[in-house]
């Protein structure tokens, strides 16, 4: 039997299309609008694209906002797999503290955190910038990332690394041939994800980064607040399409990984 | 004496309350095709995984060609494994699979890909080096495991069930081959596995294991013909069993002994075994022959399996009787005919 499509369900998902994407299409359109004032169409041009990239605070922004994310999702990824790969071998008790505190650094709000580690590194007077943002990144970050590796080192048969073993590679090597190979999909993903959520955070980067340099969502945030000029859509429209573009990579990455693995990992050839 | 490739001494494995092997001591021959045979849970699996270093002894010492190897890690050890799940790496090809070991070695390139080709000649795989893991059949990924272990040419290959996951078809095949190939390079091989049938066919020697301890050791014959004891008379084959006295010692394994029915039969046995001594007697359906002379009996059941009839028959004597004949035998349910045995074909096992 079919279902009968109703004229109101239509109108509701087209109303629930509209009102996601509208502002992203007007965003699209007002970055290469003359228009100063943003009220009517006057005509294309990359005159906002060209002024945001030579706005000093935006450019320090986006440096700012690349160091902390790489950090932060360098930092998560390193706990993350060292972390899924005790996980692995624990014990059942130690596996469920572990899973609880992974879930409570996602399911408490990212504002008890910030505020947190705000208190606490004005005590030990440890000083607020990129470090102390890096650090609060890593927070919820390397709880992301430890959910996705764990799901993958959940399907490493571990056959496959006493038979490393076997062959005589020591534990170092097993990790490198047999484990991480093993979990390069899940590596990707969780990157891809950890450095995504970095790169657009405001709220824990806002309390941690003192008076040194903010990283872009924290400029943008300044920056409408005394106005909002159209350089605004054109920052927005780049970092959308920064954003897509890792993805698309990321996704590419994933699904030629069987080729990729190889080579990524500079394993040596043997040809016939 | 030549140094044996395998010796274990008091080797002792628990897992938490469980133990799963007490107290082993095995010698296994250089040069030859060994199993070790038994139920699952029996301890054979551990075994060789203390052998292989993937398990520590709780106590007790391994030694492979005469060193002791106890404290060495896995991947110092001159031994290798296939197993039972092949454990092939799914993102290497059949090639870098094989080379696998090799590279862990730092062999020059020259020297890997001859070894790995030689080696793929051996399990009949030349022209699959590139192919995947996945892209091969059952039978396929099990020679690639073996090829992989063997190109290291350990002193030792252990074999873990390496023939479960196949069908029947298949596993006959790839036991024919296993054999070949351990005659032509010359390992040991140790081989574990459930099934004696399997075990029978390929090897020069076997071991039956029942809950973590060794119950005999020794050629194949051996054991079906001369159990130990009666787990190992069953494991490895049907029955026919009555219980007895040892009534008089003839010597040389010679013995008259009283079956619980009260008649007199002769039988083979182990040495030294004291009148008087409460044994049971085992004669093989196989070597039970119908004909004019012996205990009288009925046919009471016949099954048909093409080479063979399986036959069961009533007797007063000697109660139930199992009788396998061959498949051209006259022999219908309710012929009466006369049962008898071989006097060497009767065995005593010194328990009840």
């Amino acid at each position: 039997m079919r279902l009968r499509r109703h004229w109101f369900s239509g109108l509701i998902a087209l109303a629930v299309i509209v009102f996601l994407w509208a502002p992203l299409v007007i965003v699209a359109i007002n970055s290469v609008n003359s228009d100063t004032l943003l009220v009517s169409w006057k005509g294309f041009t990359t005159h906002w694209y060209s002024q945001a990239a030579h706005n000093g605070t935006v450019q320090s922004g986006v440096k700012q906002t690349m160091t902390i994310a790489l950090g932060s999702t360098a930092i998560s990824l390193v706990l993350a797999v060292t972390g899924a790969l005790w996980w692995r071998r624990a014990s059942p008790r130690a596996r469920r503290t572990f899973d609880g505190l992974t879930y409570l650094r996602i399911m408490l709000p990212e504002v008890v955190f910030a505020v947190a580690l705000f208190l606490l590194f004005s005590k030990i007077q440890f000083p607020l910038g990129t470090t102390a943002v890096v650090i609060g990144h890593v927070v919820w970050n390397s709880a992301y990332a430890t959910l996705i590796i764990q799901a993958r080192v959940a399907t490493l048969d571990p056959a496959l690394e006493d038979a490393a073993s076997d062959l005589g590679a020591n534990p170092w090597r097993v990790f490198r041939r047999v484990t991480l190979p093993g979990l390069l999909p899940g590596i990707v993903a969780a990157g891809l994800l950890a450095f995504t959520f970095s790169f657009d955070d405001v709220v824990t980067s806002y309390f941690l980064t003192g008076a040194g340099t903010a990283p872009l969502p924290v400029v943008l945030l300044s920056m409408i607040r005394f106005r909002i000029t159209p350089e605004i859509n054109a920052i927005g429209m780049l970092v959308m399409l920064f954003t897509v573009s890792m993805f698309a990579i990321g996704f590419i990455a994933v699904t030629q990984m069987g080729r990729g693995a190889r080579k990524a990992l500079a394993l040596p050839e043997v040809r016939q | 004496m030549e140094t044996g490739a395998v010796r274990l001494q008091a080797l002792r494995k628990t897992f938490g309350d469980l133990v799963a092997v007490q107290s082993l001591d095995l010698d296994i021959p250089e040069g030859g095709f060994f199993s070790l045979i038994g139920p699952s849970g029996c301890g054979k699996t551990t075994t060789l995984r203390m052998v292989a270093g993937l398990e520590h002894p709780d106590s007790g010492t391994i030694e492979v060609g005469g060193e002791d190897i106890t404290r060495r890690p896995p991947y110092r050890r001159p031994v290798n494994t296939v197993f039972q799940s092949y454990a092939l790496f799914p993102h290497l090809d059949v090639a870098d699979n094989v080379a696998f070991g090799l590279i862990e070695e730092r062999r020059p390139k020259a020297e890997i890909r001859e070894r790995v080709a030689e080696m793929l000649a051996l399990v009949q795989l030349t022209g699959r080096e590139r192919s995947k893991p996945s892209q091969l059949s059952g039978g396929q990924q099990q020679r690639v495991a073996l090829a992989r272990a063997l190109v290291k040419h350990p002193k030792v290959l252990l074999l873990d069930e390496p023939l479960g996951a196949l069908d029947l078809k298949l596993r006959k095949e790839l036991q024919g081959q296993l054999k070949a190939v351990q005659r032509r390079v010359g390992i040991t091989f140790m081989y574990v596995t459930h099934d004696q049938e399997e075990a029978f066919s390929m090897s020069d020697r076997v071991a039956v294991m029942h809950e973590g301890r060794l119950e005999q050791v020794g050629t194949p014959e051996d054991v079906y013909r001369q159990p130990a004891t009666l787990f190992t008379a069953d494991f490895v084959g049907a029955s026919n069993r009555t219980e007895a006295a040892v009534k008089q010692a003839l010597g040389e394994g010679r013995y008259t002994l009283k079956s619980g029915s009260g008649y007199d039969v002769r039988a083979r046995g182990p040495e030294g075994l004291a009148t008087g001594a409460a044994v049971t007697l085992i004669v093989r359906p196989e070597s039970l022959r119908l004909g004019d002379e012996g205990w009288p009996a009925t046919i009471t059941d016949v099954s048909y399996v093409g080479p063979a009839k399986h036959l069961e028959l009533e007797t007063q004597e000697l109660g139930r009787l199992r009788a396998t004949v061959g498949g051209g035998e006259p022999a219908a349910v309710g012929d009466r005919v006369n049962v008898s045995w071989p006097a060497e074909a009767a065995w005593i096992v010194g328990e009840r």
